[in-house]
């Protein structure tokens, strides 16, 4: 048997089975290959932080810069109004964040806005336009809105100014570069019959190009009160960050990764005018538009990213101060309990589940509103890049 | 009466034999979809569809007052009065729809939409200038064969869902805004007012039970409301949900006449207008605006042949054939 | 023997048809009418060098998405596996089982005793078939490798295919049809509920698969081999080792690190064919050596995604397979296992490079994981064995080595036989 086994055959048999799993060497090479079909290319330069995902560019209007300069002179243009006295900037200050420091603005007649106008931060990454309106999608499809709306007017650009507003335009010799820089594939840009839809494309642009992620909170230097702040906001206490969350502080953001987002819209119980739930009218918010009863009173959650400028705040700035926003949640709404609108919100029935009272000492929300304040983005508001161009052609300089 | 019908539709079919004639663009068309086989087979002729806008007895003018409408006879001043039709078909006597193709060559209308403008002056009555966009008839081709008697006109109110939701901007005419368009543009809808028929009551219009609320237009304004968006459907070329469709379409006979010839489309507002308080506005915007809960959208509604809520359509009252030698 | 031999150098090991039979049979335990009820204990221990990973961090291998119990080896002593079954013969036609057993989690208590099996089976028309109907929560039988108890093997840890495809363990509710060992042949088809990973249990979820094997049994050469494919469809399938609905959130203690695991899901298809072999040569009364083998390859094409409604295509290709020659001398075993992954993926969509970075897709070394293991194993008394393990773990990018000491103990406790030699699970 011994000799059976020490025999050549059986210690060959042997070694080769011992040393063939070490023939396991050259396998197929493990790969992992990723294409994020030109998710991260653009023809402009967004200059955003790393982490940032770019924003989606409609398709029949990609960014470019010269659209950008081109749509920056038109927004900063009061000849693009029925009587020359308004502009895209009389609404949209930028030291403000682009809001304008008034509970609701006045149109070129005079004729007050039902709703305040909203500081133009990261547009380009909201789901949705405008306070309380699921249809409009596109920052094209708003921009119509101020400039032909007729209730309210606010531009009044109508059937029977558009064309000698336009004639104003092509008169100016800065607007001919500007147009056929922005829209080379067109042989008249300006002159053309696409003049009108190429204005509304490069405001569109301009708006889409106003980025703001420089704040103090941006480059990790926030204050002891503010950190503390960053704690209480995304405590469960409060459920800030569940309609004020990702990276822009607004759950109705998207992104070029972004595949699918559902409409964002919340009753955040300021009203309760017939104690059914009832908002003061035309302000009921996504029901105006869908005429749907449980979408009484909602309305979009705003970036809160240079939020400490933009006030009054809410839908109609019928609240004066970060505190009484802060004091509106806390008590899961607002008690009106005079005047033309009273009611009791906190008793909505349409209010958003996550609107529930709780407690909040004063020395908390003082670190609250530090770390609200630490989301303002200085360079934003001073870059002169999202400047007046006209201001700084009356001063001899170049914008 | 009844002679004058018998030698109408006797003199019809020659008029029309005639019309072939005399047209000296007469094309022979391959007649696929007539049912009947005649000698001769379908010509393409041009039509004309002419619209009459009417206050009652009154023709409709921007800078006049106009008395006694609505249910409380209000005075008042028109404001705007525009409205786009489509798919305008002609219905022979045994039921055969013969669609009206749309010259797109036409100011005022494409192949699929026309839009109706019976300011006379431009801003009706905000200005004194003539209206240079005017527009009371459609032009378009029809494929006839000689022996059809055509009995009724079809056509339905509104923009087509498919064009209802482009970019007005960049739109092709009558939708561009601006353009043709300035003041049909219903931006937040994302759509089209498919009429725009407003009035300013000399008197203003008030709110009952609120005094600081006022207006100085009362609003008869179609369109597709309750929009819902899928951005993900849109961006795959879905079109948007509106469950609330607002295009009435209306059936018209005409009554041995011949559209063009002795015959066109009256719309006469004062109908549409019967049961409506013209001087009061009780919610939402001043008039209709399509809006679901409205009410003063009820009675606009049900004249346009359109139902409301609970309550079912019933025939509209808004248009008929008259009479009209052209 | 030559011609065996010629074909091993020949070919490369993926495609060799290895005839190989372990230690432990591959022979489906029905319960016999003479012996109608039986209990059956096992308890595996081991003790471990080294942890494969951090405290505070995942085991999760660049190119794969893993999941189920797929858990890593931790520093110390573990109680890597405990058994009890019972089983019963109801009558000619009819047998049920039950197991308890808990298997060695992570942290978080997710090591609790679990109810393993408990089906109930309808044999025709001889005492152990040949045709088998099986219903309930049971193992799958499709490959024999995944169905072995920790106790059985030799080695203490899983072969690590099976961890990256399967999650280490699977049991699942399930009906099974099969044909068994008619001339060496066993044929089958498994329908599941989709609870064992890589399947989910939702609407359209769930898993099927059907296998064949064929045992040969001679003098001193025993033989078997078979293929199998598994079809596994997942709807939003979580990592439940670390994510899933139950997230916890990590807390470190301070100047360590602990960040929240990226909770991405799997929605799709994923379809694994696998083909395995075992051989074993009695020498001589004290000799034995053999090798056993099994090599699959995994198709998946779904959606990878994540709450914040990102999504990305995935299509990959994962293979991998492992190779444990053995030999045998009275009670001391002594191999050699290695084993080998490959994983080729594509992620596409807008989202594809954040996914592919938080869901561990990502393979930016292009690394291909390795395990090389030296096993012996010693059968100290009739039902208590030691063995001890040295591992080589190339899985992730960081070579670790390590010593596995275990103790096994098995037995069946009822009918209590003195030296019982073959154990079946």
């Amino acid at each position: 048997m011994t000799a059976t086994f020490l025999s050549s055959d059986y210690k060959l048999l042997a070694i080769s089975l011992f040393f063939l799993p070490l023939l396991l060497g050259c396998p197929q090479q493990s790969s992992t290959t990723v294409d994020d079909q030109g998710a991260s290319v653009s023809a402009f330069s967004w200059n955003l932080p790393a982490n940032i995902p770019l924003p989606k560019e409609p398709a029949d209007n990609p960014m470019s810069e010269e659209k950008f300069q081109l749509g920056r002179h038109l927004f900063y243009d009061p000849r693009l109004s029925m009587n020359g006295s308004i502009s895209c900037s009389s609404c949209h200050h930028q030291d403000k964040a682009f809001s304008d420091g008034l509970s609701r603005p006045q149109g070129a007649t005079g004729v007050q806005h039902p709703r305040n106008s909203q500081g133009l931060v990261n547009v380009a990454w909201m789901n949705t336009l405008t306070w309380g309106n699921p249809v409009l999608t596109s920052i094209e499809q708003q921009v119509t809105l101020p400039l032909f709306g007729d209730d309210p007017i606010e531009h009044g650009i109508n059937e029977s100014n558009f064309e000698q507003i336009l004639m104003d335009l092509q008169a100016d010799s800065h607007y001919a570069a500007l147009f056929s820089a922005a829209f080379p594939e067109q042989e008249e840009p300006l002159f053309g019959e696409m003049a009108w839809d190429n204005i509304i494309k490069s405001l569109a642009s301009f708006v889409r190009g106003l980025t703001s992620f420089g704040s103090a909170f941006d480059r990790g230097e926030l204050s002891v009160a503010a950190q503390r702040g960053s704690r209480i906001f995304h405590s469960e206490r409060l459920e800030c960050f569940h309609c004020h969350g990702t990276y822009n502080f607004s759950n109705a953001t998207i992104d070029r990764q972004t595949s699918f987002l559902e409409a964002q819209f919340h009753n955040t119980g300021l009203y309760n005018t017939d104690g059914s739930g009832a908002y003061p009218h035309p302000n009921t918010g996504r029901h105006e538009i869908t005429g749907r009863a449980a979408h009484m009173g909602q309305f979009r959650a705003p970036s809160l990213r240079n939020i400490a400028l933009t006030a009054p705040y809410n839908h109609d700035g019928s609240v004066a101060t970060l505190r009484d926003v802060i004091a509106n949640y806390a008590a899961g709404g607002r008690h009106t309990t005079s005047g033309t609108h009273a009611g009791d919100g906190r008793m909505n029935p349409y209010k958003d589940g996550f609107i529930t009272s709780f407690s909040i000492s004063a020395e908390e929300t003082d670190d609250l509103v530090a770390f609200l304040e630490s989301l303002t983005d200085h360079d934003f508001i001073n870059n002169p890049r999202y400047a007046d161009p006209w201001l700084m052609y009356s001063q001899g300089s170049t914008p | 009466m009844s002679f004058h019908h018998a030698l109408s539709s006797i003199l019809q079919r020659h008029t029309l034999a005639a019309f072939i004639v005399s047209s000296g663009a007469a094309l022979l068309t391959g007649c696929g979809g007539s049912s009947s086989s005649t000698v001769g087979g379908a010509e393409t002729v041009s039509i004309n569809v002419p619209f009459t806008a009417m206050a009652g007895d009154t023709e409709i003018t921007c800078q006049e007052d106009i008395p006694s409408l609505g249910s409380h006879a209000t005075t008042v001043r028109f404001a705007d009065f525009r409205f786009y039709v489509h798919d305008i078909k002609l219905i022979t006597d045994e039921g055969q729809e013969i669609a009206v193709v749309m010259d797109a060559s036409e100011p005022g209308q494409n192949a699929q939409v026309a839009l109706l403008d019976f300011r006379d002056t431009l801003g009706c009555s905000e200005g004194t200038a003539a209206n240079p966009n005017y527009k009371n008839s459609v032009s378009a081709t029809v494929s006839l064969s000689p022996e059809l008697v055509i009995a009724k006109v079809r056509f339905t109110l509104g923009v087509p869902a498919t064009l209802n939701h482009a970019p007005p901007s960049s739109a092709e005419e009558p939708l561009r805004d601006p353009g043709l368009a300035s003041g049909m543009s219903w931006g937040w809808q994302n759509g089209y007012k498919f009429t725009g028929l407003d009035v300013e009551p000399v008197a203003g219009v008030s709110r009952p039970g609120n005094p600081s609320w006022s207006s100085l237009k009362w609003s008869a304004h179609l369109g597709n409301t309750g929009c819902t968006y899928d951005r993900q459907a849109l961006e795959q070329g879905a079109d948007q949900e509106c469950p609330s469709n607002n295009r009435p379409t209306i059936t018209l006979s005409l009554g041995g006449r011949q559209l063009g010839k002795d015959a066109a489309i009256k719309i006469d507002y004062a109908q549409l207008v019967s049961d409506s308080d013209l001087s009061t506005d009780e919610a939402y915007a001043s008039g209709c605006m399509s809006k679901a809960d409205d009410p003063e959208c009820e009675s606009i509604f049900i004249k346009f042949g359109l139902p409301w809520g609970s309550v079912e359509a019933a025939e509209q009252a808004v248009f008929s054939i008259i009479e009209q030698q052209l | 023997m030559a011609y065996v031999f010629a074909g091993l150098y020949a070919m490369k090991i993926r495609f060799i048809f290895l005839l190989l039979l372990s230690p432990s049979a591959l022979a489906h335990y029905i319960p016999s009418l003479t012996q109608a009820t039986t209990v059956d204990a096992s308890l595996a221990v081991s003790w471990s060098s080294a942890s494969q990973v951090g405290d505070y961090d995942f085991w999760q291998i660049p190119g794969t998405l893993m999941g189920g119990d797929a858990w890593p080896t931790r520093k110390g002593v573990d109680i890597n596996e405990m058994n009890i079954g019972l089983s019963h013969r109801l009558d000619d036609n009819l047998f049920a089982v039950i197991k308890l057993g808990s298997h060695s989690a992570g942290t978080d208590s997710h090591g609790a005793v679990d109810l393993e099996h408990a089906y109930v089976g309808w044999v025709c028309c001889d005492e152990f078939g040949p045709w088998v109907v099986e219903a309930g929560k049971m193992s799958a039988l499709f490959s024999p490798a995944l169905g072995v108890h920790g106790a059985e093997r030799l080695s203490s840890d899983t072969p690590l295919v099976l961890d990256v495809l399967f999650g280490r363990h699977f049991h699942d509710q399930g009906i099974r049809f099969w044909l068994h060992e008619t001339g060496g042949f066993s044929v089958g088809a498994e329908l599941w509920k989709g609870q064992a990973f890589p399947a989910t249990d939702s609407e359209k979820g769930g898993a099927w698969d059907i296998f064949g094997r064929y045992q040969w049994q001679g003098q001193r050469l025993h033989l078997s081999a078979g293929a199998w494919l598994y079809s596994a469809t997942a709807e939003a399938r979580a990592d439940h080792r670390y994510g899933g609905g139950h997230q916890h959130n990590p807390v470190a203690p301070p100047g360590q690190a602990a960040a929240p695991f990226p909770d991405i899901r799997y929605s799709g298809d994923t379809n694994i064919g696998g083909l395995h072999g075992a051989f074993s040569y009695q020498l001589n009364q004290r000799w034995q050596l053999g090798m056993e083998a099994e090599w699959m390859q995994a198709k998946l094409d779904g959606i990878v995604h994540k709450n914040t409604g990102i999504q990305a295509q995935l299509d990959g290709t994962h293979s991998g397979g492992w190779l444990q020659p053995f030999i045998t001398r009275d009670k001391h075993t002594l191999a050699i296992r290695a084993e080998l992954l490959s994983m080729k993926n594509t992620l596409t969509g807008p989202a594809a490079p954040v996914l592919a970075a938080e869901s561990g897709l990502a393979n930016p070394l292009e690394h291909d994981p390795q395990r090389l293991s030296l096993i012996w194993r010693w059968q100290w008394r009739d039902h208590l064995a030691l063995r001890a393990q040295a591992v080589r773990d190339n899985s992730l990018v960081e070579r670790e080595h390590y010593l596995l000491l275990g103790v096994v103990w098995q037995q069946r406790l009822w009918p209590h036989v003195a030296a019982a030699r073959d154990h079946h699970h």
